[in-house]
């Protein structure tokens, strides 16, 4: 089972929205990181054949995802899903197996078993725009496995979850990732840090680092530093460096940042964790007084 | 159905219901069903409103029309049309020799108008060909309920276009608006046969309202205003026109026009729907191609813009479409508007169909 993507470009009218990425993805979870405009939805909308490559090509297992055979195999979330307000979460389900070519009775026990499974079965029947923000993009999740598809394209599925749904998701994932490709794109670091096998990082269109977590991490291994500060050293700290993060406590402040050597006297070499690193490549410079 | 509500009235006061009018005016017509177009019968009708007095208001307002003229409006209505009566007083000014020659005044009118348009002399000739083949002489019958039915029909057709394009438009650009284009175009049927089992809801819509509203009121008209004159000749209501066809052919050809010509306005608002995403946007189009013909008439002076403007969806809801004096040469073939017109719908909507299917696919 193999995902390839080849030298894949989308050129908009004035910005290069995904440049000259090339992936190679095998059965697993792979997280994808980004900001905001980092070119994310748009590569995975190209990978589920919803939008034409300027240039390269996408196959999965020698298929190009023009094809029927491919979408036959795929499950999308996308980041921003939309819905028949007037349908039943059930007949929603019903349509979209309908559309993915399941047959009638197939489709109706398997929209059963995904309600169950995303703990929709008590509101089957209930009209979708009565539903919160958490309760439709179960709905989401639900609809993309339908036909228990070989690729699964999560595109920022956390959105709208509380921590428990968010917890019982990624186990999902980390279950379903064992035969299939999954791959998340998300801002919520922990989505995909206990799950994913690897991990991309994509910035301005391009994929800046891509591979295991304890790989990537080595990028700022050893230049993360917490110093308990006074206010003008911090002043001073936030001017120069890369900060992480920011704590005010009692009269002093605790700053988290990225530095080749010891930025101050007091500062004290910690772990990095992949929030480290997608604030340090993605977070612009804070002040004091954000 | 209209035109049964309200009352008639005389000198202020309520003569008689519309409805209890239009039973009436039946009942005369039927007296006089069966009977031939003739100098006798325009004799027994001149003589009839030859009775009514000078009066300085509506004629129809005196006892004697009431008495004497009424129930030979209908036949009234064709001399006026043919020996061209402008005033109720002119009628007994017709000739005898005159009446007797109804059929050759008749025939030698049509000829003349066609021979006063722009059409080229092979088009007049078949227009001159057509109109002779029409049987002479009329037999009258009552066909209230067919006259009801053609002015009923054309804001019907008018309906029945609005409501395709109200439920139409939102069948691809809705997917835009309802944030479902990702989610459909990656499912396996996305791309394929969700878009036919798209095109086949637009067109069996269509064609299921049109027989709907069409047979709604052919029946709602009959049950009301009756069902004779099927078939009489359309020249009982339409004394000059050429073609040879009884009231129930041109009330099926006429509904066959109306289907057709919404099939085309069906297929170009899918065509709108696949390429714009915005639902409100294509019905804003199709609102303005529907209404804005309906104020500007093209001119007959130039008759291939005429024929042209007349292809136009909303265009094709004229009945004159079918009885008109016109012939249209095309290609080397002789046609009739309605036969170029509905041609035209069928070839047009087919060349749109696969057009909505290939914009629809190609449009991210």
């Amino acid at each position: 089972m193999e995902l390839v993507i080849k030298g894949i470009t989308k050129q908009f009218k004035n910005k290069t929205a995904v440049d000259n990425v090339s992936l190679t993805l095998r059965e697993g979870v792979y997280g994808l990181l980004g900001a905001n405009g980092s070119g994310k939805t748009t590569l995975m909308r190209m990978i589920c054949g919803v939008l034409k490559p300027t240039s390269g090509n996408i196959k999965f297992n020698g298929i190009d995802v023009s094809e029927e055979k491919y979408r036959d195999l795929l499950g999308y979330l996308p980041q921003d899903f939309g819905y028949y307000p007037e349908f039943s979460a059930y007949d929603f389900l019903l349509y979209m197996s309908s559309l993915k070519g399941i047959n009638r009775k197939r489709a109706k026990d398997k929209s059963k078993e995904l309600l169950e499974l995303v703990s929709l079965s008590d509101v089957a029947e209930k009209k979708i725009k009565t539903f919160s923000g958490g309760m439709k993009q179960r709905l989401g999740i639900a609809q993309a496995l339908l036909n228990d598809p070989k690729v699964l394209i999560l595109d920022e599925p956390t959105a709208g979850l509380d921590p428990n749904e968010r917890i019982r998701f990624r186990n999902l994932i980390s279950r379903l990732g064992r035969d299939r490709i999954a791959l998340l794109s998300t801002h919520i670091v922990s989505d995909v840090e206990y799950i994913a096998s690897t991990i991309f990082l994509m910035k301005n269109g391009q994929i800046i680092h891509k591979g295991p977590l304890d790989e990537i991490i080595r990028i700022i291994e050893g230049k993360v530093f917490e110093c308990l500060v006074d206010s003008k050293t911090a002043d001073y700290l936030m001017a120069n460096y890369p900060i992480i993060n920011i704590r005010e406590e009692s009269n002093k402040t605790l700053i988290r940042m990225v530095a080749e050597n010891a930025p101050c006297e007091s500062a004290v070499k910690v772990p990095a964790t992949l929030e480290d690193l997608y604030l340090y490549y993605f977070n612009r410079r804070v002040t004091r007084d954000e | 159905m209209g035109t049964l509500l309200g009352n008639y009235y005389i000198d202020g006061k309520v003569f008689e219901s519309n409805y209890e009018g239009m039973k009436k005016d039946r009942e005369y017509s039927r007296n006089l069903s069966g009977r031939e177009i003739n100098s006798d019968l325009f004799s027994e009708t001149i003589e009839a409103y030859s009775k009514i007095p000078f009066f300085e208001g509506r004629y129809t307002d005196t006892e004697e029309y009431q008495k004497y003229a009424r129930q030979y409006s209908e036949i009234y209505h064709i001399i006026r049309r043919v020996y061209n009566i402008n005033n109720m007083r002119e009628i007994s000014s017709i000739k005898k020799e005159s009446l007797n020659n109804f059929y050759t005044i008749r025939q030698n009118l049509v000829e003349k108008a066609i021979d006063n348009t722009y059409m080229t002399e092979k088009e007049k000739v078949s227009s001159i060909n057509l109109s002779r083949k029409v049987n002479i002489p009329f037999i009258y019958s009552y066909t209230g309920g067919y006259n009801r039915f053609f002015a009923t029909m054309y804001p019907v057709a008018f309906l029945i276009c609005f409501i395709c394009t109200i439920c139409i438009s939102p069948l691809f650009a809705g997917e835009y608006s309802e944030r479902m284009d990702s989610l459909i175009f990656s499912s396996k049927y996305g791309k394929s046969k969700m878009i036919w089992a798209k095109i086949f809801t637009g067109i069996s819509f269509t064609v299921l309202i049109c027989i709907v509203f069409t047979i709604v009121s052919y029946l709602t008209v009959m049950i009301f205003f009756g069902w004779d004159g099927i078939d009489s000749p359309i020249q009982l209501l339409f004394p000059l026109s050429i073609v040879p066809f009884t009231m129930g052919q041109i009330a099926l050809l006429y509904s066959i026009l109306i289907l057709f010509g919404n099939l085309l306005s069906s297929s170009l608002t899918m065509v709108l729907s696949a390429k714009l995403k915005s639902p409100f946007i294509v019905l804003a189009i199709m609102t303005a191609i529907t209404i804005i013909p309906g104020f500007i008439n093209a001119s007959e002076d130039v008759l291939w813009i005429y024929h042209l403007y007349n292809l136009i969806p909303a265009r094709m809801f004229n009945i004159t479409n079918i009885i008109s004096i016109y012939s249209i040469d095309f290609l080397g073939l002789t046609l009739q508007p309605y036969v170029f017109i509905i041609s035209f719908a069928i070839i047009a909507s087919i060349t749109l169909v696969p057009l909505v299917y290939r914009t629809y696919k190609k449009v991210n």
